[in-house]
């Protein structure tokens, strides 16, 4: 429970939204400098999370939440209030927010040319809302960050999107808008539920009847689950991804997606742990088909865009299952892989950007020797697939197999799991094999490759991966707490 | 020695070659001379390192080392410098030192070195952190690691050309191709590796989730677990388990079939990784938990189970191999299958130790066959890589009558051949020697004595393509191919001494492990006693080495049968194979089945690759696009008509009821005529109607 | 002082005197007529405000035809607004109409009619109110002579009205003659005294009123006017009724009902909850394939008018009922207005209705196709714009109420509205145009869209505001309603 006498998460939250409303102003006539100007906004962020993490992991109170502002009363007679705070669980998700936000502020330098007032203060405007969805101790105030952030979404897509755009970013919205009605509903009946009626979380927590807690773990079964996104209910997201520019899928991908993983885990397991303990069950089959699905669905697909988004879908299930095994290893095993799974189909995401820009296609089967005409691009693709096959040389590994240890703890029979690494690998070779190897001849070979600029950025992807792999508690000693307490909460559920 | 460096020594083993290998593109900047003195010099080093630690393993004792890794989790890191680790980490070194230095002139003039030297480097570093690492996480991180090299290495010619493809082109068993691109021949290593990795996965994790920790020394102390396992059951599944990873990466039966073809790559790839060292990190794998499991067990017998498993997975992948090697027409492909088919036998060497009272004597024979076969394989390979370098081609019946040209060629892979057929005095005698004595052992039972027969088949059988292999490559007359290259202009001669340097000196060191060979196992057997009885806490019996007549002649008969069979086929050319075959009956039907590998291959191929991408086709189509993408336009479809219908609910059905209702125009008057449409009629009508439906509600 | 009367007065003066203005100065004159309708609404505005926030103490004369209360100022608040935007936006929208003049006369008669009705607690007081708002808007609506559909829907419109007028009337005298008074209060008092065999009559006069004031509230099954008429009058005159007259006939509603609910509340809760059900359903549902945005909005007001109803149902249930209808009813004439007077423009400029012609709006009228689209997600109840508020705050009573059932059926009808609010901003933003040539925005329309966006956004970003505001008024009402 730690204290800062300045109100950090609100200068997070508002920090960009205010960036965002000066970009307009201050770019009128040339849009020179507006990447410049973005990318320090985005730095200063970066910053602040990293002095906040960094608090939080020293002291190791992840368990609390730490930095609270509030209540303070947004409807002062209907429980609605201002009131945010960062814990074991959102401060993963606010850091990796930080890191993804600048990196792709920055990587839409070569990727987005057109409309760019709009779009650099859509992105600022995207991290300020997500950072208040990751941070928000107030239902309502979630639900409004949560639909907030469908907007720059939508316009994303649909602007910037490639040509079935306007499709993709319609679909992409009323899913997601509908899913979250249902959670709304929830939240709703969780306020007149609880004495005195609120809408906090500090204060409903542990005060639901069980009745309620059934019918609201359905609801945000709906709610997140279209998000995380589970089968059947993903369908949006191969379109939203395959239509949607790059930089924008890395965060459909690599932030949005994370918005699902971190209801299921603040809500479901946080605020209704006796129905979680009892149904878990319902929710790790769901998991499990969601991993295999992804995996098997992802393995004929051609387009590399595709691919990758299906095998988020596959890494997704991970998290959810994760969630609900109710214990330290995967629980915590779930906040690492969505910190992981963010950095490794960030990367692949954006290189899918470049590899379109540079072959001009993104069907697998037609790029070929990849490795001959950019070998910088394709050596980031091998390290980017290995990041999401879990190979043990990057973080990835760890949170997946973290993860089917907490499985396992439940129930032996979930060692199945470890099967999907395999498909995950055999479709990552596959693709290497056909895009990066083999004879340049039948493509034509158009000699350029990643500048050194954007070569380093990419990098970057891959530094945390490789951070956490030697330095787990980094992630550990952080998500460690909170996840104790999340399973104190289910095992005192389950009795 | 001191501590001091003692405690270091194991870590650098390992982080040296790893670092090295990172720092390898900066390095090759600098120029190309320097980068390859750089690869070979990290090598040495870390071969130096693991030489320092050997007075340790004379002395039995045991180092282990350990720092905090995962702390929330209180998972630790560390190494665990025993005789059995520093024996195989110097094996390891020294030997990939010898291959390395070879691999600068087999690799001479190729492209992308950096790539190569990078893999090499950062493999030697995983091998030794696999050997060093002190719990079964961090191992993991080594298997992956040398599986990952391994993948990059067999596809390093990954342009794929046709030259460089292994197996015949063109060759199908049921319609499924024999011969395999670089690159596809990687993933397939990969993957099937990955199958075992998998299977080793789910054991490490179980066995974590009943012992709580991956340590082997807390696991070897405690024991509670082992009796949990057993009363869940899962004792046995979980050995097995973990016994999966060890198949996969040593190309034992099932998953064998990843190590032919993984022959594409470069020769001297082939004899570091195929043959020295990876393939044994399985054995090393068993030699490590097996002496873990049968102290855990207060029972004995509770074990067994696995061992005989063991030892039969070895017996029949021994057999099996054996078989393809005496038919197979590619000279490194003879080399893989008889590889896969001694590293049978140790593993049937270390599932007898289990079987027999007497743990120790398997144990050490299997050990000892591991350092014999390292190193007189590793030989052949460079010799076999060294003639197909000069002759340009891998196919056996495209060589010949080369004794005279590559004579030093010719006597470092005769004796080393001599040694893996278990020709007397030679190391390869002692220790498969060793292996049989251990398997007649104390008691004897049905089970070893079927052992032991298929041993000894097999034996035979190695003897008879060893001395094929010899026959076909330097004696007999020349082949079309050769006369044809000279003729052409080109000299078949002695490779350059970079390359015979290293076998040569490797076949030395057979004749002298040979010689010593005696001195040698009773070394091995009071260390890694010492080891198991101290760090393991094992009790050993006493034993005293002796020459067991029945095993000696066992070996002397099988060479001589199957010596002698390929004397007359290959050697001096009594007898025509190729008639002899054609001749006696069925042995045509049986050669084909041998070339086809079993059809296993071929199997897997229609079962697994076929099969996986048939159902993942099938879901697509009919689940993700059939079902759920038509759900997402129904859904919109079935809104759009409610929406037409509220419309129709406007204006048709009030209109339909309405005019069929003449009579209520009470209420219109004139003026209301003059509108064409009827409808104000309708919607006053439906006014009335709304009322009465309100009324209704009220007291209905 | 008396806040109505007042107004009554400052209203009427100009209402009367414009005619005579036109006579005598013609053409020249519309310039005076203009401010003058203006700045009388403006004083009027500021005035309520005043009362309002309490710096201007009201007390009251003649209770038994008005009373005084926040409650009527509230309303009168939003109606004078909404008259406001209408008025300076047909500065240029009414250019050059022959009859421009009288179209203000007539403007300022119906809001006096509205403002009154807002006051009145007498039945008879509501219904002359009731008239006085309706009948210049008979005439307004069909106020483009040589404009078929214009007149075709200004005559449906008209019979409608006289036939609801008519009911409603019959429900008054009906309840007159059983309960002896026309004054709310009275009526409230004397119905113990009433013979309980008599109490099925009362009913139905309840019903005949709220079948008569049903017309104004669009709800089904009174609503089918409304898209014929919406679309036939002038758009300004379009938005007076969606977002003006009918809060007005809400104020009465609540009025009447808060009296006349407590009596039997049960029945009528549920029956006017079938009836918000049927209404919002079918609102949304027909909202998806209009091809004309002024239907579309005409659908997605009677659609809103059903999300209002919720308010109606769970009053004697939970006072989150009232505090949410008066909240919703305030962001809802804002809204409405913001998008009609948009659409308006639109009209004006491309006269057009057609979606079609709105594809690619964003690049010719940025600042038009900005406040359309924000007023179209404060519809949908996006947050953190006005209408998610007033939105969540009403499923919340219905919760609160015991009507959860409800609320769900709500929250899917917002989830099915977004639908086609979202389509009309995907024309906008997503589609080309087929015109690339700017269109100037004219300042007085633009400054009154700009003004109620800011205001959308502010109270959406400050929502304490109306909230607390709406409260106090709840808490001030139905504490000395039955005095």
């Amino acid at each position: 429970m730690l204290e800062l006498n300045f109100p950090i998460i609100s200068v997070l939250i508002a920090l960009p939204i205010l960036g965002a409303l000066l970009i307009p102003l201050i770019f009128k006539t040339s849009q020179k400098y507006i990447v410049i100007y973005a990318s320090i906004f985005s730095f200063i962020e970066l910053l602040l999370s990293f002095y906040a993490y960094r608090l939080i992991l020293i002291n190791g109170t992840g368990g609390s939440y730490n930095f609270t502002e509030g209540p303070i009363s947004i409807i002062r007679h209907f429980g609605i209030d201002y009131y945010v705070g960062m814990d074991g669980l959102s401060a993963p998700l606010v850091i990796i927010t930080s890191i993804l936000s600048l990196l792709v502020i920055i990587g839409s330098r070569d990727l987005i040319s057109d409309r760019k007032v709009l779009y650099y203060s859509l992105l600022l405007l995207f991290q300020g809302a997500i950072m208040g969805v990751f941070t928000s101790l107030n239902m309502i105030l979630f639900y409004v960050f949560w639909d907030v952030v469908l907007i720059p979404m939508f316009l994303f897509i649909g602007i910037w999107g490639g040509p079935r755009r306007k499709y993709a970013a319609i679909k992409f919205f009323l899913f997601t808008f509908i899913g979250s009605i249902f959670m709304l509903f929830a939240f709703i009946l969780i306020y007149f539920s609880v004495t005195p009626n609120s809408f906090n979380i500090t204060d409903v927590a542990g005060k639901i009847p069980l009745g309620l807690q059934i019918i609201s773990s359905v609801l945000f079964l709906i709610g997140f689950g279209v998000k995380l996104p589970i089968v059947p209910f993903h369908t949006w997201l191969p379109d939203a991804h395959v239509e949607a520019p790059a930089p924008i899928s890395v965060l459909l991908a690599g932030l949005l997606l994370k918005m699902g993983g971190y209801g299921f885990l603040r809500f479901n397991i946080g605020l209704l742990p006796e129905a979680s303990a009892q149904y878990a069950w319902i929710f790790i089959l769901i998991g499990v088909i969601t991993m295999f699905y992804g995996a098997f669905v992802a393995l004929v697909q051609t387009d590399i865009k595709k691919m990758i988004a299906l095998t988020s879908i596959n890494h997704m299930g991970f998290v959810i299952l994760g969630a609900f095994t109710g214990t330290v290893f995967g629980i915590s095993g779930a906040i690492f892989q969505m910190f992981t799974h963010a950095a490794a189909i960030g990367l692949m995401f954006m290189l899918s950007g470049y590899l379109h820009k540079v072959s001009g296609t993104r069907d697998i089967t037609v790029i070929k020797g990849l490795k001959f005409t950019s070998p910088r691009l394709a050596s980031l693709l091998v390290l980017g697939s290995m990041a999401a096959m879990a190979l043990p040389i990057f973080s990835s590994f760890l949170s997946e197999y973290m993860v089917i240890v907490g499985a396992i703890n439940v129930n032996p029979i979930y060692a199945v799991t470890v099967a999907i690494p395999v498909i995950t690998v055999a479709y990552f070779l596959w693709m290497l094999q056909r895009v990066v190897m083999s004879n340049p001849t039948t493509v034509r070979v158009r000699h350029h490759d990643l500048g050194t600029f954007s070569t380093l950025t990419l990098v970057l992807y891959l530094i945390p991966l490789v951070l956490t792999l030697v330095v787990p508690w980094l992630i550990l000693g952080v998500s460690n707490p909170i996840s104790e307490v999340y399973t104190n909460l289910i095992s005192s559920g389950a009795a | 020695m001191s501590t001091e460096i003692n405690y270091l020594i194991p870590w650098l083993v390992f982080t040296i070659p790893i670092l090295g290998a990172l720092l390898m593109p900066l390095v090759a900047r600098i120029g190309e001379k320097i980068r390859d003195y750089y690869a070979i010099f990290i090598t040495l080093i870390s071969a130096i390192l693991c030489a320092l630690m050997l007075p340790l393993a004379f002395a039995g004792e045991t180092f282990h080392h350990q720092v905090m890794w995962i702390s929330a989790l209180d998972i630790t890191a560390g190494v665990l410098a025993d005789p059995l680790s520093i024996l195989m980490s110097n094996i390891v070194g020294w030997l990939s030192f010898s291959i390395m230095v070879y691999s600068l002139g087999y690799m001479k003039g190729e492209n992308n070195m950096t790539r190569y030297w990078f893999l090499m480097v950062f493999f030697i570093g995983s091998m030794q952190l696999i050997i060093f690492s002190d719990n079964f996480l961090q191992l993991f991180f080594g298997w992956e690691g040398v599986g990952l090299c391994s993948y990059g290495l067999i596809s390093f010619w990954n342009k794929d050309l046709k030259k460089d493809y292994v197996g015949t082109i063109g060759k199908k068993a049921w319609g499924i191709p024999l011969s395999y691109s670089p690159t596809h021949a990687g993933n397939k290593a990969f993957l099937m590796t990955r199958v075992g990795d998998v299977s080793f996965l789910i054991g490490i994790l179980t066995l974590f989730y009943f012992s709580g920790t991956f340590d082997f020394m807390e696991l070897s102390k405690s024991h509670t677990w082992a009796v949990e396992l057993a009363k869940a059951g899962l004792l046995i599944p979980v050995a097995l388990f973990i016994f999966g990873g060890a198949i996969g990466k040593s190309a034992q039966f099932p998953l064998q079939e990843w190590l032919p073809d993984a022959m594409a790559g470069p020769t001297a790839v082939s004899a570091l990784i195929h043959a020295a060292t990876m393939v044994k990190a399985g054995v090393f794998l068993i030699a490590r938990v097996g002496p873990i499991f049968i102290t855990a067990v207060e029972n004995i017998s509770l074990i067994i189970p696995f061992f005989e498993f063991v030892a039969w997975i070895g017996a029949i992948t021994a057999f099996l191999a054996a078989s393809q090697a005496m038919v197979s027409n590619e000279l490194k492909k003879v080399l893989a299958y008889s590889t896969i088919s001694q590293i049978g036998y140790m593993m049937l060497a270390f599932g007898v130790a289990g079987l027999t009272s007497n743990f120790i004597v398997g144990y050490v024979a299997g050990f000892f066959h591991l350092t014999s076969h390292a190193i007189f394989k590793a030989a052949l390979f460079m010799g076999a890589g060294a003639i197909i370098h000069q002759t340009h081609t891998k196919y056996l019946n495209e060589m010949g009558g080369l004794h005279k040209q590559m004579r030093l060629t010719f006597i470092a892979m005769t004796i080393a051949a001599a040694s893996l057929a278990g020709i007397p005095l030679l190391s390869g005698f002692w220790s498969k020697d060793a292996i049989f004595a251990s398997i007649l052992g104390v008691e004897s039972s049905f089970n070893l004595m079927a052992l032991y027969g298929l041993a000894s088949i097999t034996a035979i059988m190695t003897a008879f393509y060893s001395f094929r292999m010899i026959g076909m490559i330097f004696f007999g007359e020349k082949s079309k191919y050769l006369s044809k290259l000279e003729s052409s202009g080109k000299r078949i001669r002695e490779a350059p001494v970079l390359m015979y340097a290293p076998y040569v000196i490797l076949a030395i060191l057979t004749l002298v492990l040979g010689f010593f060979g005696p001195v040698y196992e009773g070394f091995l057997e009071n260390s890694l006693a010492r080891h198991l009885e101290f760090a393991v806490g094992m009790e050993i019996h006493e034993h005293v080495s002796s020459i067991n007549l029945i095993a000696v002649s066992t070996s002397v008969v099988a060479v001589l049968i199957g010596g002698g069979f390929s004397y007359l086929f290959y050697i001096n050319g009594k007898l025509n194979p190729i008639e002899t075959v054609k001749n006696i009956p069925g042995l045509l039907t049986l050669q084909k089945f041998f070339v086809n590998r079993w059809y296993i291959n071929s199997l897997y191929y229609i079962v697994f690759i076929n099969g996986s991408l048939k159902l993942s086709q099938f879901i697509y189509k009919h689940v993700e696009v059939g079902i759920l993408h038509k759900l997402n336009t129904v859904v919109p479809k079935f809104s759009i008509i409610l929406s037409t219908l509220g419309e129709k609910f406007d204006k048709y059905i009030v209109d339909g009821t309405a005019t069929r209702i003449a009579n209520f125009n009470v209420l219109i008057s004139r003026n209301v005529r003059k509108i064409q449409t009827g409808i104000t009629e309708q919607y006053v009508f439906f006014f009335a109607l709304g009322i009465i439906l309100l009324t209704l509600l009220l007291f209905g | 002082m008396n806040i109505p009367i007042i107004l009554l007065v400052l209203l009427s003066i100009p209402a009367l005197s414009i005619p005579i203005i036109h006579l005598l100065f013609g053409k020249k004159g519309i310039n005076y007529i203009r401010y003058l309708t203006a700045s009388s609404l403006l004083i009027s505005l500021l005035l309520l405000f005043g009362s309002l926030i309490g710096l201007i103490s009201q007390e009251s004369t003649l209770p038994h035809l008005i009373r005084t209360d926040l409650l009527g100022s509230f309303f009168g608040f939003i109606v004078i607004l909404v008259s406001l935007f209408v008025v300076i936006s047909s500065f240029d929208y009414m250019k050059d109409h022959s009859n421009e003049a009288i179209y203000y006369s007539l403007l300022l008669f119906t809001s006096i009619g509205m403002l009154l009705l807002s006051f009145a607690v007498d039945l008879l007081l509501i219904f002359v109110a009731w008239e006085l708002m309706s009948l210049p808007t008979f005439i307004l609506a069909g106020f483009n002579k040589q404009d078929k559909l214009s007149n075709e829907g200004a005559v449906k419109f008209f019979i409608l009205g006289a036939l609801s007028s008519g009911i409603l009337l019959y429900g008054i005298s009906l309840i007159f003659g059983l309960v002896g008074s026309t004054n709310l209060y009275v009526i409230a008092n004397n119905f113990e005294s009433l013979d309980p065999t008599l109490i099925p009559l009362v009913m139905f006069g309840t019903i005949a009123l709220l079948a008569g004031l049903g017309l104004k509230l669009s709800i089904v099954p009174f609503h089918m006017w409304i898209p014929d008429t919406y679309q036939g009058s002038p758009t300004t005159v379009s938005t007076l009724l969606s977002a003006a007259t009918k809060k007005a006939g809400f104020a009465a509603a609540i009025r009447i009902f808060a009296v006349i609910f407590p009596l039997f509340a049960f029945d009528l809760s549920f029956a006017l909850a079938i009836v918000a059900v049927l209404t919002m359903s079918l609102g949304n549902l027909a909202a998806l394939t209009q091809k004309s945005i002024t239907r579309l909005l005409a659908y997605s007001s009677i659609a809103q008018a059903g999300y209002l109803l919720i308010g109606l149902v769970v009053m004697p249930y939970s006072d989150l009922g009232l505090i949410g209808l008066l909240y919703h009813s305030f962001n809802h004439a804002i809204l409405q207005a913001t998008a009609f007077l948009a659409v308006a423009l639109v009209r004006l400029k491309t006269s057009s209705t057609n979606l079609t012609s709105y594809q690619g709006l964003s690049k010719i009228m940025p600042i038009t196709s900005f406040c359309l689209a924000i007023s179209l997600l404060g519809l949908a109840g996006f947050p953190p714009l006005n209408g998610f508020w007033s939105k969540l705050v009403l499923f919340g009573a219905a919760v609160d109420g015991g009507y959860a059932w409800l609320a769900f059926i709500g929250l899917i009808n917002s989830a099915i509205s977004v639908a086609y609010y979202l389509l009309v901003i995907k024309r906008m933003y997503m589609d080309e145009s087929k015109t690339v040539s700017n269109i100037i925005e004219p300042i007085a329309f633009k400054s009154v869209l700009l003004f109620a966006t800011i205001v959308i956004i502010m109270t959406g970003l400050f929502p304490n505001l109306i909230y607390d505001l709406s409260q106090e008024i709840t808490n001030s009402f139905l504490t000395n309603s039955l005095v």
